[in-house]
């Protein structure tokens, strides 16, 4: 009996798991397309060059934000996420 | 079918847009505008961000009696992209430059601003041809200034009449709706003030209006500077009312007050007791104390009549012997200001009858002493009586507070009228002054 | 000393990233999960209400037209209003699920404004190109959004809403002051 609720519950969290899996990748995912966006077009990233450029260039740094806001979502929006889609995944389970 | 067919239209239209629509867009301006020059300029020339037709008339630049002082066609250099107009030799004095060009799209493009030679020019909503604020606009003023009653008579109403006592949910709901509405009615009828005033000085029709560079009118005059403060400031107060509202937390209704105060100080500096001849610090102090004393009375009015009395019976007896006691101060306040700004304005006792300033002011003095004793009678007879135990429940007083609400609403479209009519000079006009804008 | 057009519309479109990223993750968990910490359900109603707040100095500094003014004014009430009314329902002040319909109300408002105020054509230039497709993208996202507002729990619905918010967001990102589109830039651009 226990072993068949040990079974149902990891089909469930393998079913359930492609969430989890998405959540933790769209912070990653994030920072990428602004790292790629970097690699691309250095030239938005004014700082490598600051010479050229005045204040609000060298301010705002759009690829630059763009992984900033991934890392921020990851640390910040994501573990508590994680977690609690655990916890209502467990429970269903 | 014909709703579809009118969708179908609307959806086309917008997808797209004819070839001729592009608009340019002024770059600079030589002179520039609010320049003071310690020489005649040789021309006046615009540079625009594309091509653009320029015609014979595309510059019309004229001193302040509204003498035409072009030595020339307007014409077109730099690939189109730069006009430019000849002058004569300018004597001392202030211009104005009205310009419209044609994107080469089709789309009138246009705008007003004025340059001194060897004076301070006026700003451009008193540039030669401005022909003063209209009716709808005395309308829109009003409106502004009742929403700026209902924000912070509101609140000051919420904050001091009502402190420390509990507050029914239907009175709280009822409260942050008349506060709602005048911050939200400040805003909207701020722009829609901003955008007449430049209505009238570029003198052109509203289609036309809406491609016109505003930038000299809101960085160039006081009054620029005052839209543009109170804008984000009102929008603050917005955020900080929705807070209160969402949190339950009267506390963030005291910032929102404090800033509404401060706001109240913008009309002051953009008005008449900052910029007429012979206006001092005393003018503005009197004139903001004049202006906050009827918001107040205004505001709590209307929290008593519409507010207080629907919602709360409860409250009725205690809140009206509070805004009773308040209002004398107010009251006090009130008059003492304006007594102040009137001799201050109109130093002849024959300017009353004699010139438009002062008829005006006479029918708002009017309408404020039949105010004052409809809020006499309430001190005096109706608050001693509800004091006693008598006619809390009474119809009578509630009529008589809404009609009391009326008058002072009607006063405030006097004051609208006032704000925009010239207080006689009291010495020799300024040379400075380009043109008399309002006839 | 103003930021320059295009530099304020990237600023506007890092807040749309963050925005489209937390409706993605709701999209993906569901409500019931992303709703269970009280400040993970306000966060992007209040993202939302704070851009509106951001958006009322865009609009009373760049006055280079009226209706150049009156479009960012627009954008600041329907964001102020929308983020206000998804707190307000997710606090538990507002009981009428009408208010959901602010949101397509902003999406269609706002998608006009980018219509009417750019006057030139697509190809004109990229901003000219960008604001056609700006608007374009949110007059869509209001279909979705009426969708969203009639199944809450649509994950369809809710991800199409966190689609055109990222897509809102890039072609913020893509904005440029005087720049060609596909190889086209008309002449009258202001290119120097």
């Amino acid at each position: 009996m226990d072993a068949e609720l040990v079974r149902q519950r990891a089909r469930a969290r393998a079913r359930h798991s492609w969430r989890n899996t998405a959540v933790s990748a769209l912070g990653p995912l994030t920072a990428l397309v602004g790292l790629v966006w970097a690699l691309v077009q250095p030239y938005r990233v004014t700082l490598l060059d600051p010479d050229k450029h005045t204040f609000w260039y060298l301010a705002i740094q759009p690829p630059l934000l763009v992984i900033l806001v991934g890392v921020v979502f990851h640390f910040w929006v994501v573990p508590g996420l994680i977690a609690d889609l655990e916890e209502v995944e467990e429970g269903k389970a | 079918m014909r709703a579809k067919a009118l969708a179908a239209a609307v959806l086309v239209a917008l997808a797209l847009p004819t070839s001729a629509l592009a608009h340019a867009v002024l770059l600079e301006r030589v002179p520039t505008y609010g320049a003071r020059l310690a020489t005649t300029p040789r021309t006046v020339s615009l540079q625009f961000d594309q091509t653009v037709d320029a015609f014979a008339s595309s510059i019309d630049v004229r001193s302040s009696t509204g003498k035409v002082v072009t030595a020339g066609p307007a014409h077109a250099t730099d690939s189109g992209r730069r006009v430019v107009v000849p002058l004569r030799r300018l004597p001392k004095g202030a211009y104005t430059v009205r310009w419209h060009v044609t994107s080469n799209e089709g789309h009138v493009v246009a705008g007003v601003y004025t340059f001194g030679v060897r004076v301070k020019p006026p700003p451009p909503t008193e540039a030669y041809g401005a022909g003063g604020p209209t009716k709808f606009e005395y309308v829109a003023k009003w409106g502004y200034f009742l929403g700026l009653a209902l924000l912070v008579g509101g609140l000051a109403f919420r904050l001091l009449v009502l402190r420390g006592r509990t507050v029914t949910p239907a009175l709280e709901r009822r409260f942050y709706w008349v506060v709602g509405v005048g911050v939200v009615g400040s805003i909207e009828l701020g722009i829609l003030g901003f955008i007449l005033r430049a209505a009238d000085a570029f003198q052109l029709p509203l289609d036309q209006l809406v491609y016109g560079d505003l930038s000299p009118l809101a960085r160039g005059t006081r009054f620029g500077t005052a839209f543009i403060a109170m804008t984000l400031g009102f929008s603050i107060v917005a955020a900080l009312l929705f807070l209160a509202w969402l949190t339950e937390r009267t506390i963030l209704l005291w910032p929102a007050f404090f800033l509404g105060l401060l706001l109240c100080s913008g009309l002051s500096l953009s008005g008449h007791s900052a910029v007429d001849v012979g206006s001092s610090w005393k003018s503005e102090v009197a004139d903001y104390v004049h202006l906050v004393a009827a918001c107040f009375w205004v505001g709590g009015l209307v929290m008593l009549a519409f507010v207080v009395w629907p919602t709360a019976p409860g409250l009725r007896r205690e809140a009206f012997h509070r805004f009773s006691q308040v209002a004398a101060v107010l009251v006090g306040a009130l008059v003492v200001a304006g007594a102040y700004l009137a001799y201050d304005r109109l130093p002849r006792g024959a300017d009353l009858w004699q010139v438009r300033y002062g008829q005006v002011l006479l029918i708002k003095s009017s309408l404020v002493l039949l105010a004052l004793s409809w809020g006499a009678l309430h001190h005096f007879v109706v608050a001693p009586a509800l004091e006693r135990g008598r006619g809390v429940g009474s119809r009578a007083v509630s009529r008589s507070l809404r009609g009391e609400s009326a008058v002072a609403i009607a006063i405030l479209l006097v004051v609208a009228v006032l704000v925009d009519a010239n207080p006689p000079a009291k010495s020799a006009p300024r040379p400075t002054q380009a043109v008399v804008a309002h006839k | 000393m103003e930021p320059p057009a295009e530099v304020v519309h990237w600023m506007f479109g890092v807040g749309f990233v963050f925005l489209g990223l937390c409706l993605l993750a709701e999209a993906i968990v569901g409500a019931e999960v992303w709703r269970r910490r009280r400040w993970r359900a306000y966060l992007w109603p209040g993202i939302a209400f704070l851009m509106g707040i951001f958006m009322w100095p865009v609009m009373v500094f760049y006055t280079s037209s009226a209706i150049h003014m009156l479009a960012h004014s627009a954008w600041a009430q329907v964001m102020m209003l929308v983020g206000a009314a998804q707190l307000g329902l997710v606090r538990g002040k507002l009981h009428n699920q009408l208010w959901e319909l602010t949101l397509p109300l902003a999406l269609v408002v706002s998608g006009l404004a980018f219509l009417i105020h750019e006057q030139n054509p697509w190809f004109f230039s990229r901003s000219a190109f960008l604001h056609h497709a700006l608007g374009w993208t949110l007059l869509a996202g209001s279909v979705v959004c009426l969708g969203r507002a009639a199944q809450p729990r649509s994950p369809v619905f809710n991800a199409g809403f966190a689609v055109m918010i990222v897509a809102v967001a890039a072609l913020l990102f893509c904005d440029r002051n005087v720049a060609p589109i596909f190889g086209h830039l008309s002449p009258l651009a202001g290119a120097r």
